[in-house]
């Protein structure tokens, strides 16, 4: 019986101390998994500032851009890097890993700089080009088909569906990729 | 004598009015020569369509992030 109840005595100890230990650990893996959060959704956002940078870049180089089409694209670029900007600020004062899960959600659905905002700048600057270049080959069929796909494409909002978006921005790309083959086609008979 | 001088000075006047027209004349032809038309030679279209190959190129390549 003594046997027993010292058995028992000596569990219970063991468990509670195994408790008061557990408890600053856990703490601890806590604030390691709030900086781990932090660190990976700050190099996400660094990503896209950088990638931001490097259309700002492109857009410059593009010298068959409409210049209203330029304006847009130079605006939302300058909104998407003030705003991610803030955002990498705001990231670094949060606590919790729940509200760096909504400033990662935020830095995807606001934004969409790799799904929406790089094929805005790069499809812009084809087609507006292409659109020269129709003009030079006298292809009414190629403006025709090109006819308001910059303004649609620059008309997409960044949200959630991102499976929508891709449609939506694969539409006009082929469309750019179909007018380029036509007027290859068009150059090599000239 | 006087009749010398003055068809010297006359010769003289009109040598003058002469090259003068001559000058205004060729400075108008030169303000109104008409400016070459812009060619649309096959090396522009060309490059266009170089532009628009590394647009299309650019815009192919993987995402760095996959939204």
């Amino acid at each position: 019986m003594n046997r027993i109840s010292r058995t028992a005595v000596a569990g219970v100890a063991a468990i509670g101390l195994g408790l008061v230990a557990s408890a600053p650990a856990s703490a601890a893996d806590t604030d390691r998994g709030v900086d781990a959060v932090k660190h990976a959704v700050t190099t996400r956002i660094d990503k896209r500032l950088a990638a931001l940078k490097k259309f700002d870049s492109a857009l410059a180089d593009a010298k068959q851009v409409q210049p209203a089409h330029r304006s847009t694209l130079d605006n939302l670029i300058d909104d998407q890097t003030a705003g991610l900007t803030t955002l990498r600020a705001k990231v670094q004062q949060e606590t919790t890993r729940a509200a760096l899960k909504t400033d990662a959600k935020a830095m995807v659905q606001d934004y969409r700089v790799f799904l929406l905002t790089g094929p805005k700048v790069r499809l812009t600057a084809a087609i507006d080009t292409e659109l020269v270049a129709a003009d030079k080959l006298k292809s009414a069929d190629v403006t025709k088909s090109l006819s308001g796909k910059v303004d649609a494409l620059l008309a997409l909002r960044p949200g959630p569906d991102g499976d929508a978006i891709k449609a939506s921005v694969q539409t006009i790309r082929k469309s750019a990729k179909d007018a380029r083959a036509t007027l290859k086609s068009l150059r090599k008979h000239k | 004598m006087n009749v010398t001088r003055f068809a010297a000075r006359l010769a003289l006047g009109g040598l003058l009015l002469g090259a003068l027209l001559l000058g205004g004349c060729a400075r108008q032809q030169h303000a109104t020569a008409p400016v070459p038309a812009a060619t649309t030679s096959a090396d522009d279209v060309d490059s266009l369509l170089t532009e628009v190959d590394n647009q299309l190129n650019a815009d192919s390549q993987p995402l760095a992030d996959q939204d």
